[in-house]
């Protein structure tokens, strides 16, 4: 695999998690949520991408999303963790941690073995 | 930067966007679209100045649109993919056959494909019960009405046979409607 290639692949694995896990705490808007990825680093080239990743997870029941007034500008659509996000979320929380141990141990001790 | 410049370029990637999101269903393509523009227009809000670098930073943020219709696509394609495998083969042909010819090994069949929905599957087992052999048993029975019918007046026979007339001729097209019915859902997918 190529190395630049490999960013991406690795981004594209955890980035609907990491947006399900921002609607943990709060609903939030699209705008927020990309503000948010803005302040956390190198998750997201694209930013418009998170648009339809947020049609697809509400097509796929993830989140459910509402529509809010915001005062003096246009409303915004809400999205808010369903209760499968939330497991969703949780899944992946699991998996994440063991599998960020293995590869840990694997390059800090690996050489040594 | 004038404002019909700025108009200009935002337009000109949301003509893009909506040129790569042609394949979408109109129902998310509409939602993307809105959602972009909306972003667009609040993004725009809180920009100290206009220039157009910083308009044109703002577009290029949010990324080429041919990225945003890939990652909408992603999810439509794999849920064609989904529907792909609902389509019908032999097992399904050969369900409608036996439906018709050998009525059990029909609506075992019929149970058994994953094409159609528990409400068609119920619909092409029940109607008719039986199957072919099902008619042919209810009438069997027809015989002995009409002949129980024969001894009363004869408004009643003859009322009595029409019925069955109907009731026969109803029951021998129905499951020849039924299969067409199961068929045409078959290629509604």
């Amino acid at each position: 695999m190529p190395i630049d290639g490999l960013a991406t692949q690795l981004r594209k694995g955890v980035i609907e998690y990491c947006v399900l896990a921002m609607l943990k705490e709060m609903p939030r808007y699209g705008g927020e949520v990309i503000q948010m990825l803005r302040a956390r680093g190198e998750l997201v080239v694209s930013e418009g991408t998170i648009y339809p990743l947020l049609s697809r997870m509400r097509s796929e029941g993830l989140v459910e999303t509402e529509w809010r007034d915001t005062p003096g500008g246009a409303p915004r659509r809400y999205y808010r963790l369903s209760r499968s996000g939330q497991k969703a979320v949780a899944q992946f929380r699991d998996e994440w941690f063991r599998f960020r141990d293995s590869v840990d141990t694997i390059f800090r001790n690996g050489a040594r073995q | 930067m004038t404002a019909g410049h700025a108009r200009q370029l935002v337009d000109e990637y949301l003509q893009r966007l909506e040129r790569e999101l042609t394949d979408l269903s109109p129902d998310s393509r509409n939602e993307i679209i809105d959602e972009i523009r909306r972003h667009i227009a609040e993004e725009r809000g809180g920009l100290a100045d206009e220039s157009d670098a910083a308009l044109m930073n703002l577009l290029e943020r949010l990324g080429d649109p041919a990225d945003i219709a890939a990652e909408a696509r992603g999810g439509e394609k794999a849920r064609t993919s989904v529907a792909t495998t609902r389509r019908f083969g032999t097992l399904e042909v050969l369900a409608l056959i036996l439906l018709v010819a050998a009525w059990p090994v029909g609506a075992i069949l019929l149970w058994v494909s994953k094409t159609w929905t528990t409400r068609e599957k119920l619909l092409g087992t029940l109607i008719p019960p039986g199957g072919y052999p099902g008619v042919l048993l209810i009438m069997s029975t027809f015989r002995w009405i009409t002949a129980a019918s024969e001894a009363g007046p004869a408004w009643v026979d003859v009322t009595v046979g029409a019925v069955l007339f109907t009731i026969s001729l109803v029951a021998l097209i129905t499951p020849v409607g039924m299969i067409i019915y199961l068929a045409t859902r078959l290629r509604a997918r």
